[in-house]
């Protein structure tokens, strides 16, 4: 059930930050994508009612408590900040959100 | 006490040794039966010791033999103690006796007449003086001129080992088989000599003058040997304490006991922990450089140096793991820097060095192994997603200090006495958020372990090696600016009235100690 939440939320934008008001880190992945140039969406978890569902179902799928943040790219799971920053620093994140749509440059 | 042959007893106990061993132990044995000689080796030269037996070495020397038998049998015999005989001359005790033996040193090669060791007198003085110390006692086969001489000797007052000098071949080599038969009865014939002139010294004449002198180097001898002994002992016991004295440091150290540089800061364990293991960590990173650097000067394959550098990179993930297990447990430890040096702690962006500052080393450093335009683009590439992820790193880090300082300052009533209401509840919400410090700290980690791993990939295993090189160098260096600093001399501000009474540097410090740099 939370899944499907979770799934479907991922899906309304390119770039999907699941994070939590109050999360920093979640700040600093909101601002990496802002370099970047690319528009992004944060569905924050202490803001939604049914979010600790979410939150578990999160968890489960990325293996770490709490998940936040967590990035969805063109519905696909990318994973926590660290995820996100090596595939980056490799080179593999812009081709990733070119993919998605939401990098045009 | 070491003898060059097993054979020989001990002089002091006055036994003379088989009369059939003419090697350096017989020599020994049989110089002075009577005499009472210190314990030292023979081959042992003491400052004081050498000195003392000095007089008794002139003695030998003189009892040297220039020239030597030409007959053939007197020379086979003398040759098993040609190799002995020049030490025992080096390592003489001052025996008269070993003139037998010391004679023979010349062996079977004929040395020119005037070789001898201590050439202190005139070698007239000493032709005519020649005498084995058997003196009296050896009779037969002796020339006519060294008998004559002989029997001098035997009277001589205190200077006359001195003069006993170089001799005929003949006399010392008919004495030489003499010798051992005439140990024993010299032993008891000693005692029977005339008293004026034979002292304990057999075939010597020396009046108490000499006694007295000969026992007081002796003595000497002995005190400079016992202090000797001493000296030694002192040093092994020093020795033995500095190698428990280090290992107690090095027991403490890895306890973390002993924290190598670092003040009184870190009272928290999780602290002392990693500084220890990061101190070790240093160590090994050091010994890898060495064999990188070994690795490329000595031009080895590339699969080598694939391997060295694979295990450097291993090594740095390693560090990584220590910070991290750090972090968590004390991570104002590591974002303050306190586990490194001052200039390395000035620099420092969340908790360690910034990554785009390794990026510097590999746009520098290829002279050798230039990059292609590939791998410019690569690094290009990497370096502007590095900057950006530190930059959102740097704002998310200063969006959780800005979320602390409200936290802190609580709902504004700071000023207000009853606070304390709100004191509680600011404080366990504020530690909350301080929990995100560890977040970044290992964010920061996770960015410099991915470009040291980008870099290794982009970069050919020389220009990585180079690179690592230039890393761990580069390091180094701010570590030891750090201590260069910190021993640096103190300039001496004085007042100056010509400044409009700024201080100014009145004295400069030598500049000799930073040359060498």
């Amino acid at each position: 059930m939370a899944a499907e939440r979770v799934r479907t939320l991922a899906s309304q934008r390119a770039v999907v930050i699941f994070g939590a008001s109050n999360c920093c880190m979640c700040h600093a992945v909101q601002t990496l994508f802002t370099e970047m140039g690319v528009s992004w969406a944060v569905h924050e978890l202490d803001k939604d009612p049914r979010g600790k569902d979410v939150e578990r179902a999160l968890a489960g799928m990325v293996g770490q408590s709490p998940p936040v943040p967590t990035v969805f790219i063109g519905g696909a799971l990318v994973g926590p900040t660290d995820r996100v920053m090596s595939l980056h620093l490799g080179g593999q994140l812009v081709p990733l959100l070119r993919q998605a749509g939401a990098l045009w440059l | 006490m070491e003898e060059a042959s097993s054979s020989s007893g001990h002089p002091r106990h006055g036994d003379p040794p088989p009369h059939h061993v003419l090697g350096y132990g017989g020599f020994h044995g049989g110089a002075m039966p009577n005499h009472s000689m210190p314990s030292a080796t023979f081959f042992e030269q003491d400052g004081g010791g050498g000195g003392a037996y000095f007089g008794e070495l002139e003695e030998a020397f003189m009892h040297q033999v220039a020239t030597f038998s030409s007959s053939g049998g007197r020379r086979a015999a003398h040759q098993q103690q040609t190799p002995t005989a020049t030490s025992t001359i080096a390592h003489h005790h001052g025996h008269s006796n070993a003139m037998p033996v010391v004679a023979v040193a010349a062996g079977g090669a004929r040395p020119p007449p005037t070789l001898d060791i201590f050439p202190a007198w005139p070698m007239a003085s000493l032709s005519l003086h020649h005498t084995p110390k058997e003196g009296s006692n050896v009779t037969a086969d002796s020339t006519d001129s060294e008998s004559s001489s002989k029997n001098n000797m035997n009277k001589d007052s205190s200077d006359h080992h001195h003069q006993q000098g170089l001799v005929g071949v003949v006399t010392v080599a008919s004495q030489f088989h003499q010798i051992p038969e005439q140990y024993q009865p010299q032993h008891h014939q000693q005692k029977m000599a005339t008293s004026s002139t034979h002292s304990d010294r057999t075939g010597k004449a020396l009046d108490p003058k000499t006694t007295r002198r000969l026992a007081q180097n002796r003595e000497a001898a002995r005190k400079s040997r016992l202090r000797k002994k001493a000296y030694i002992q002192q040093l092994e016991s020093g020795k033995l304490k500095l190698a428990q004295l280090e290992q107690d440091l090095q027991r403490a150290r890895s306890q973390g006991l002993l924290v190598g540089g670092a003040p009184g800061g870190n009272s928290s364990a999780g602290a002392a922990m990693f500084d220890a293991e990061y101190n070790r960590w240093l160590d090994d990173d050091s010994r890898r450089m060495v064999e990188l650097r070994g690795g490329l000067h000595a031009h080895l394959p590339d699969s080598d140096l694939r391997a060295i550098i694979d295990d450097a990179l291993n090594h740095y993930d390693e560090l990584f793991r220590l910070k991290g297990a750090a972090a968590r447990t004390d991570v104002f430890h590591l974002i303050t820097g306190m586990w490194a040096t001052p200039a390395e702690r000035c620099f420092l962006w969340m908790g360690g060095f910034r990554p785009s500052d390794l990026l510097k080393a590999c746009t520098l450093v290829p002279q050798l192994d230039p990059l292609t335009e590939q791998q410019m683009v690569g690094i290009c590439g990497l370096e502007q997603s590095l900057l950006q992820a530190e930059e959102a790193l740097t704002q998310g880090l200063e969006q959780l200090h800005q979320s602390l300082a409200v936290t802190v300052a609580g709902s504004g009533c700071l000023a207000d006495d009853a606070n304390i209401g709100s004191f509680m509840g600011d404080m366990a919400v504020a530690l909350g958020k301080l929990s995100n410090l560890e977040g970044f700290v290992i964010q920061a980690d996770n960015l410099r372990q991915q470009t040291l791993h980008q870099m290794h990939r982009i970069l050919t295993v020389r220009q990585a090696a180079r690179c690592f090189l230039a890393i761990g160098e580069y390091h180094n260096r701010l570590r030891a600016l750090s201590s260069l600093w910190a021993s640096r001399p103190r300039e001496i501000l004085m007042p100056d009235e010509g400044n409009c009474g700024q201080l100014s540097i009145a004295a400069h410090p030598s500049e000799s100690q930073y040359s060498a740099f």
